[in-house]
């Protein structure tokens, strides 16, 4: 059982995340014990293709998601962000190495009971109403209808799409669409969040909402692993980041620590240049 | 498929409905008879396909007269005829398979799935070919040997003597040069309706227009011996005995045409 | 199960959401009434020609909702993405398929039903004798006959478009209720190497030409017995299990 120190009452909260700075510090958690991580992903290879065609899209990734925190996931495009999204999720089998989510591996249905899973863009189906689309999902996932009764319109609500749940999704915009996404992951109450550029189509209310909305979820307890290009937001967010590159990770850890310690202070922007190497 | 697609296409294909019949009109308006122009326009659309089609239905018809199964009936010129009716003579080419397997599960499961049974309609049950011998006519109004049968079915099966004998007017206005039609208009005006007069003058023009056409002897009995007959009928020896002289050359071993001809003469 | 029905619910509303079946609907109603108001010589029951074009015109159309809606629903999941949501959700890949094939087997069963009640209302009112078993037996040959063609569609929909798929299947049920017979006679008849491959296609090809009712609709021949009513149904139920099964081994492995 782990026990987190309490929030100081004198404890200065700063961007980046101060706050978690010392509690996920071993030296200012006295009662800290380390839990099994909900991701662990060990020696990671996919390969696409086969013979003189294939593509080497992950190179022996290794990677560990410790519960209740917001993980960025980082890199350009190409660099395999997708793929280990699809293998965390269980949509694909990896060539080489071992991956468990909650102790499980992903190609177990049952793994994915308590994951919630958005996609940068889904065309979801235009004959259904959001609240239709949400109910089907949440019958997939094993919610009790009475649950779904309750949580669903609270979904609405957290999304701002309360007077539009009724309505066909064939009359709806991207940004209308990224927060039924946004819904449908959260249906089930996951404890395991993957994003697929979250922020995508929103507009800079509906953004900032977001943000808060992560936070608020990772307050409750909950693990949120996201991919983005918008580097300003996983800095704000993140308590730890990974940069992909060309199928392995540059770089993992605290951002105030791969900023501040090991790069003097520089910008995400361009630590994360210098670590694709184009900078 | 979607639904805008379906209408599309629909609005399509009638407005090519709509223009092709419209420009043939505007030909057959010029050149053609009255009632080839009068074809309904499903039917002028389908083109020269239509001879192909009309066939079809009368196959169906006659799949139809054998109960829904599919039935080839030779005549022995070729091809099905009003005067080959009466043979018995016909080559059954489906409800028979060559033996298989009892093992052979899935060709026990088609044996016993399809119809194979032989049966012909009887009485007013002959009434359900009337449609595809009609379409066969409409598709096709150059198609002789779907009207004649219609005009045969109406008269001598439904009982419609007069309805037959309308439409192989209309037929004949379509075909004018048709020994068929005008040999089976003489045969009803003969045989159901007992108006001697017009059944002589529609089988003498059979028999002249028959002259100019292929035909072989059977076909050139059907029209003499009503001919024949009709003269016999109205008391005409002089012109109904040359006739039997006639059939008596084309089939000499016909005894009962000598013994008639040795009625009418003694 | 529930994700099962879940996902069939879902086609469910595709379908009444869609104008395609109402259009097939109404397609049907106007040419089974103008069928029904020919008058042909003044000559009152005729009704085989009905019958059979009806019966024709319903499986056509049965046939066609059931191609339509089962061939798109793989290849449209993955081009609109939604299909990587779903498979992210605790849901089998077989799970999925079987929702997918049961999702088009029951909106295609709905519109069958409908297309069948009008064929049987004008089939009743027609004039001509009929049977009820008969009718009974046409419903449910035309049942399996749905079950078989979603199986062949859901199985095609791995390796090809929608319009592919779409085509494909109409041209194979083309062939084989057109030359059924012809290949049976052809193996019968033919021997050595010949005789093997055209038995092994006999034997591969989906026989939509059992479900086919036609001729004894129309012409009044008698109901089929039950031992082959039941020996369709089991075959139907084994090759439909066949092609559910080499369906789900191939989208399992298939990467998405």
């Amino acid at each position: 059982m782990t026990t987190v120190a309490p929030k100081p009452d004198n404890m200065k909260i700063s961007g980046g995340g101060g706050y978690r700075t010392r509690l996920t510090d071993p030296l200012h958690r006295p009662f800290y014990k380390k839990m099994a991580p909900i991701l662990s992903i060990k020696d990671l290879h996919y390969t696409y293709g086969s013979g003189k065609e294939s593509v080497n899209a992950l190179r022996g990734i290794d990677l560990e998601i410790d519960k209740g925190e917001i993980f960025g996931f980082l890199g350009p495009n190409g660099a395999g962000k997708t793929t280990t999204i699809k293998i965390i999720l269980g949509i694909l089998a990896p060539r080489r190495g071992r991956v468990e989510l909650g102790g499980k591996s992903p190609l177990e249905a049952a793994s994915r009971k308590r994951v919630g899973y958005m996609p940068e863009t889904a065309d979801y189906y235009r004959f259904l109403t959001p609240a239709e689309l949400l109910y089907m999902y949440g019958d997939i996932c094993g919610v009790e209808r009475s649950v779904l009764r309750e949580r669903i319109p609270e979904l609405f609500r957290l999304v701002d799409l309360e007077g539009l749940s009724g309505r066909l999704m064939r009359t709806f915009s991207k940004g209308m669409m990224q927060k039924v996404s946004f819904a449908q992951a959260l249906v089930n109450d996951p404890e395991f969040l993957v994003l697929d550029e979250p922020t995508s189509g929103l507009d800079p209310v509906s953004r900032t909402h977001m943000r808060d909305t992560l936070n608020h979820l990772r307050e409750r307890g909950k693990t949120v692993f996201f991919s983005s290009h918008e580097l300003s937001e996983v800095e704000t967010i993140s308590d730890r980041i990974g940069i992909l590159n060309r199928g392995e990770i540059a770089a993992c850890g605290p951002v105030h620590e791969l900023l501040g310690e090991k790069s003097e202070g520089q910008s995400l922007e361009n630590y994360f240049l210098k670590m694709i190497g184009k900078h | 498929m979607r639904s805008r697609s379906l209408l599309i296409f629909l609005v399509w294909f009638f407005l090519i409905l709509i223009i092709a019949t419209r420009i043939d009109t505007f030909n057959y308006a010029f050149m053609a008879s009255r009632s080839a122009a009068d074809v309904p326009a499903i039917f002028r659309f389908f083109g020269e396909g239509r001879n192909i089609v009309s066939y079809m239905a009368i196959l169906q018809a006659d799949r139809y007269y054998h109960g829904g199964v599919g039935h080839i009936e030779h005549a022995e010129g070729g091809g099905l005829s009003v005067a080959s009716r009466g043979r018995d003579s016909y080559d059954e080419e489906e409800g028979h398979h060559p033996e298989a397997s009892p093992f052979n599960i899935l060709f026990r499961i088609q044996d016993n799935t399809q119809v194979t049974g032989h049966v012909h309609l009887k009485g007013d049950k002959v009434k359900e070919i009337i449609p595809w011998l009609y379409f066969s006519a409409e598709i096709d109004p150059h198609n002789v040997l779907a009207i004649t049968l219609t005009g045969f079915y109406l008269a001598d099966k439904l009982d419609k003597p007069q309805e037959a004998v309308a439409y192989l007017r209309k037929g004949l206005l379509d075909n004018p040069d048709s020994w068929e039609i005008n040999a089976e208009l003489g045969r009803i005006y003969f045989q159901d309706l007992g108006n001697y007069k017009a059944a002589v003058d529609f089988l003498s023009k059979a028999m002249e227009l028959q002259k100019q056409a292929p035909h072989d002897k059977f076909q050139e009995r059907y029209v003499l011996s009503f001919l024949a007959h009709t003269y016999e009928a109205l008391g005409d020896k002089e012109k109904a005995v040359p006739l039997y002289r006639r059939l008596s050359r084309l089939f000499p071993k016909d005894h009962r045409l000598r013994r008639k001809i040795d009625d009418l003469t003694s | 199960m529930r994700a099962v029905l879940a996902i069939i619910k879902g086609m469910i509303k595709d379908l009444v959401r869609r104008k395609d079946f109402y259009v097939l609907l109404v397609f049907l109603l106007v040419l089974m009434a103008v069928m029904a108001s020919q008058n042909f010589f003044q000559i009152k029951g005729v009704t085989r020609y009905m019958r059979d074009l009806g019966y024709s015109i319903v499986m056509l159309l049965s046939f066609i909702i059931a191609v339509t809606f089962t061939a798109k629903q793989i290849p449209a999941e993955i081009e609109a993405r939604t299909i990587y949501p779903l498979l992210a959700k605790p849901l089998t890949r077989y799970s999925f398929i079987a929702g997918k094939y049961l999702g088009g087997v029951v909106v295609s069963l709905m519109s069958f039903t409908v297309f069948y009640l009008v064929y049987g209302l004008f089939f009743v009112t027609g004039g001509e004798a009929w049977s009820a078993p008969l009718l009974a037996q046409g419903f449910f040959f035309g049942v399996l006959f749905l079950f078989m063609v979603c199986a062949m569609v859901i199985f095609l929909s791995n390796f090809m478009t929608f319009s592919a798929n779409v085509t494909i299947s109409f041209l194979i049920y083309i062939i084989v209720s057109g030359f059924s017979d012809t290949l049976r006679d052809s193996i019968l008849r033919a021997k050595g190497v010949l005789s093997v491959i055209e038995g092994v296609i006999f034997y591969i090809m989906p026989h939509f030409d059992f479900f086919d009712m036609r001729v004894r609709l129309a012409h009044s021949w008698d109901p089929l017995p039950a031992w082959v009513v039941a020996a369709v149904a089991v075959y139907t139920l084994v090759y439909c299990l066949f092609l559910l099964y080499f369906s789900q081994a191939v989208f399992s492995r298939r990467k998405l």
